[in-house]
């Protein structure tokens, strides 16, 4: 499987997801040699399939609290909980809908209750790809994926 | 006179997400109750006037899927419209749900697809923007 292609269609699915669900526009960001901020929130969600692997999202805690008052349409100041939970539902919700666009809507993942993590994440390469994503406000978002598979070996779905 | 419309999902994220959206989408809302699996879906169907259940698939307790197979066994709740909405990616399953009876929107969505989602399902014609025109 190409890497620009697993790239472009999940750059694609997270730009009209987090639209969809948190009223958030993202600026996608060439190559992968950002790095997110200090103060990050991390959220991990382990998939099982046809080909196994974890996705993970990193935002700034500011931008985090901001999405997860747009997915509940509250504008008071949220509890680290209320954020949490809400940013491990887009985190469900991202990794529910890249997998079937990358591998094709025939195939079934089991997608595990997403966790907060607190370390950095460091896939190997050959495994991963990762993606940044500039915010309205300038922060970074990153988004990656690592599969237990090489990316190369991988086959195609219907989507790609 | 609003739809009473019954909310069934065990995110307490995701319910607050689709309450915002259904206001958003302009649908008179009567009565609007919550339920967190399955299970409790069934025992206020049973306690109350629904119009329509929303639900996920993924639950503890009592999935989705099993909800609905029980609404359908039972000559009182058999005819209530069930609106599944899920990230659930496999086109197999989505078709069993559909056969069973149930309709599917895919999370995320935006208002007007839930509003036209639930128009259908409900029969209601003519609407243009939101509630101005039911």
């Amino acid at each position: 499987m190409e890497r620009e292609k697993i790239v472009s269609k999940i750059e694609e699915v997270t730009i009209d997801t987090l639209e969809k669900l948190s009223f958030l526009f993202l600026n996608p960001l060439e190559g992968e040699e950002g790095s997110t901020q200090e103060g990050t929130i991390k959220i991990k969600v382990d998939f099982e399939g046809p080909y196994n692997g974890y996705m993970w999202v990193a935002v700034p805690l500011g931008a985090g609290e901001e999405i997860a008052k747009n997915m509940l349409g509250m504008d008071d100041a949220l509890d680290s909980k209320e954020v949490e939970d809400a940013l491990k539902e887009c985190a469900n919700v991202l990794c529910g809908n890249i997998l079937p666009e990358l591998f094709g809507k025939r195939l079934i993942f089991r997608i595990h209750m997403p966790t907060v993590i607190s370390e950095d994440i460091q896939g190997d390469p050959l495994r991963t790809v990762v993606l940044m994503f500039e915010l309205e406000d300038g922060g970074i978002m990153q988004l990656g994926f690592s599969f237990h598979t090489p990316i190369e070996e991988m086959r195609v779905g219907e989507g790609l | 006179m609003g739809f009473n419309i019954l909310l069934v999902d065990d995110s307490s994220v995701m319910r607050s997400m689709i309450k915002k959206t259904l206001k958003l989408s302009g649908i008179p809302i009567g009565v609007l109750l919550e339920g967190s699996n399955g299970k409790e879906g069934i025992e206020l169907l049973h306690s109350n006037w629904i119009d329509l259940v929303i639900t996920d698939i993924n639950m503890p307790v009592m999935d989705g899927e099993e909800m609905l197979e029980l609404m359908k066994q039972d000559p009182g709740l058999k005819d209530v419209p069930v609106l599944i909405v899920s990230t659930e990616g496999s086109e197999s399953r989505i078709e069993r749900l559909l056969q069973k009876g149930a309709r599917f929107l895919r999370k995320p969505f935006t208002p007007e697809m839930l509003r036209d989602a639930i128009y259908n399902m409900l029969g209601v014609e003519g609407y243009g923007e939101g509630e101005d025109s039911l």
